[in-house]
């Protein structure tokens, strides 16, 4: 099993239509992810920061280049970012471009081996991992975003053991 | 770095790959709503159900509540000192004694 190689208590988020998906490090350590789905985005942020009080809360920049949020997200994002900065917390914006294109030059493509490539990295998100879509029109598994807010931080801070992502 | 979770139930639940059932069953509760009480930290655990994660998940309870046991300790650290502070020379066996214990808690 991998670790986050900064210590601090880092909370990755991933807005969605169903509600925010989240990904809790401590220690370098994963514990806990899911998604919140009840109320708004800033009533699902105050109840995940209540069961996981992060240093530093990571989010997707939704005003980087080439994001490809809708313009009801990017809102969503820029509330999410100013409610985590009242709060006295460390933001950090990565552009999901960016990560993709690091995922990219690991060979990994697609949503689903991201996902598998997560899980190896951190077994207890294994039995989580989402089915591949087979067909175009078939909607996103939820869970999904869970490993779109995990690859968030894995890029942002790396893991240790050699073969991160980035550091 | 300190612990910033109270305790971590869910985590540790999640890592035996155990459902809330299973915790519940396993710890003799009728219904898995008192898991995720424990879990979402509406409730805490009296020592029996305490003691009893601890069985299952092979970890000691101050790991598993590693959040408030480092509260705690710091608080026994913050009182072993006042107690030290206030007690004057030690000149039989047993407040010696008593005071190396003291200052082994603040180690």
């Amino acid at each position: 099993m991998k670790r986050l190689i900064d210590p601090r208590a880092i909370l990755g988020i991933d807005p969605t239509k169903r509600g925010l998906a989240f990904v809790f490090f401590e220690n370098g350590r994963l514990i806990d992810w899911g998604i919140r789905h009840t109320g708004n985005e800033i009533a699902n942020l105050e109840a995940i920061l209540k069961l996981c009080p992060a240093d530093v809360v990571v989010l997707e920049d939704g005003s980087a280049e080439r994001c490809e949020r809708r313009p009801q997200m990017r809102k969503v994002l820029s509330r999410l970012t100013r409610a985590a900065k009242q709060r006295g917390l460390e933001i950090v914006c990565v552009s999901r471009f960016a990560v993709r294109c690091a995922w990219r030059a690991r060979g990994v493509t697609r949503k689903h081996a991201v996902a598998k490539a997560i899980a190896e990295e951190f077994p207890a998100l294994e039995v989580f991992v989402p089915r591949p879509r087979i067909k175009a029109y078939m909607d996103e598994e939820a869970r999904v975003h869970v490993f779109d807010a995990a690859s968030l931080v894995l890029h942002t801070f790396g893991v240790a053991d050699g073969d991160s992502l980035a550091a | 770095m300190p612990s910033k979770l109270i305790h971590y139930l869910r985590n540790e639940r999640r890592e035996t790959g155990l459902t809330q059932a299973d915790i519940a069953a396993l710890l003799g509760a009728p219904w898995k709503s008192k898991v995720s009480r424990y879990e979402r930290q509406a409730a805490l655990p009296p020592l029996e159900t305490a003691l009893g994660y601890e069985a299952v998940t092979r970890k000691p309870v101050s790991q598993l509540f590693a959040g408030m046991y480092g509260t705690v300790a710091r608080r026994v650290k913050e009182r072993a000192r006042n107690l030290l502070a206030r007690s004057g020379e030690a000149h039989t066996a047993l407040q010696s004694r008593r005071k190396r214990s003291l200052e082994r808690i603040l180690q």
